[in-house]
């Protein structure tokens, strides 16, 4: 009768080591997880300060680099180390690296004149460079169609397009250095009084897009800037898109950040 | 032999269960420090560029956590026109050399939004 309550309580200790083992595995799994994601929680948020760290420095580099008449400014892309294995990198589209400064267009007879356009990047890659352009009009009286666009001097597409006109440049015009290129005229058919607004969709040679309101003018010259943070040794990483409007006539008390966000995308290259 | 047998396996599982009673203490630092660093740069950015400044703030916000800031002027323009500082923030526990988290980032001069 001993033995039997002997062998009884040696069952039960095991039963009992086995279901508290069970316990503290449960727990450690719990614990092993839980630092997990308080550490990739500190990791994104490095990332996203790295991140910013790159928009804020862009930003310094497109103000200390403007001069009025001359250029809007520009900044460099690529990878820089902020701290020992924690960088930031800046990159962007074609679209997203054309600036397109409305703030001097004006309508004359049959022309829409004065337009600017530029490369925002000092950095040669990537290549910024229009394939077409969509220009789109609406004006009281007689409707006219747009004839030619002349750039920097030469006329770069002649047609005979009503609006919404998709003229296609022959030869796409690509953007070289940082120096503001005029966009001279857009010639119409005939007077172009009464015009009420026009905007410009610019397709790039990489397939992205960029819509500016070109009429009436506005102090506009609207650029994004896009800035990957990362830590070396982590799969983690966070990118900010601002989107930065120069305001070239008033740059040095209003340009602003006209919107700040973040995206899914790594900024890899160049 | 039952008195044996649970006693060998109830050293290393106390040990283990030691050990998760300090990882809940630490994950309550790090998420502390990680959430004070963050306060800390978000108050930053929100200061005016020229009122950034360094500094060593022992118990911050009221906390037993230890805050220093370092500023650093890295970039300068036209007599200072334009600028950029660099900001690091550590957060360590109270009287402690261990950093538990380390933030760091740029703040330009003349960074407007339309919010």
């Amino acid at each position: 009768m001993i033995k039997q309550k002997k062998g009884l309580a040696l069952i039960a200790a095991i039963m009992l080591i086995v279901f508290v083992s069970i316990a503290v595995l449960g727990l450690t799994v719990f614990i092993v997880q839980w630092f997990s994601q308080i550490n990739s929680e500190q990791l994104s948020l490095k990332c996203l300060y790295l991140a910013q760290a790159g928009i804020h420095d862009a930003i310094f580099e497109v103000r200390s680099s403007h001069f009025p008449s001359f250029t809007n400014g520009s900044f460099s892309l690529g990878q820089v180390t902020v701290e020992p294995g924690e960088t930031y990198h800046r990159g962007g589209t074609a679209a997203d690296l054309l600036m397109v400064d409305t703030s001097d267009t004006s309508q004359s007879g049959t022309d829409v004149e004065d337009l600017k356009i530029q490369k925002a990047t000092s950095s040669a890659s990537p290549t910024v460079s229009i394939d077409r352009m969509v220009v789109t009009w609406s004006k009281s009286g007689q409707p006219r169609s747009l004839q030619s666009i002349r750039i920097a001097g030469s006329n770069r597409w002649t047609g005979n397009l009503s609006s919404p006109a998709n003229a296609d440049l022959p030869v796409n015009y690509a953007l070289t250095g940082t120096a503001t290129i005029s966009i001279d005229r857009l010639r119409f058919s005939g007077s172009m009084n009464g015009l009420n607004s026009m905007s410009i969709q610019f397709v790039m040679t990489d397939g992205f897009t960029k819509t500016v309101q070109v009429y009436p003018d506005s102090n506009n010259c609207v650029f994004t800037i896009k800035s990957t943070g990362r830590v070396s040794g982590s799969n983690i990483y966070r990118t900010i898109a601002a989107d930065y409007n120069l305001m070239p006539d008033s740059y040095s008390t209003t340009s602003r950040i006209d919107d700040i966000y973040e995206i899914n995308t790594e900024i890899t290259s160049p | 032999m039952t008195i044996v047998v649970v006693g060998i396996i109830a050293l290393p599982i106390s040990i283990t269960l030691s050990r998760h009673i300090q990882s809940v203490f630490q994950s309550q630092d790090m998420t502390m420090a990680n959430n004070l660093a963050r306060f800390d740069l978000e108050q930053v950015n929100n200061t005016d560029y020229n009122d950034i400044v360094s500094a060593s703030i022992p118990g911050y916000q009221g906390y037993d956590y230890d805050l220093t800031r370092t500023v650093a002027l890295i970039n300068s323009w036209f007599f200072g026109l334009e600028g950029t500082k660099k900001i690091t923030v550590q957060v360590s526990k109270s009287g402690s050399a261990a950093v538990l988290v380390k933030l760091v980032t740029y703040i330009s001069r003349n960074i407007r939004y339309p919010f």
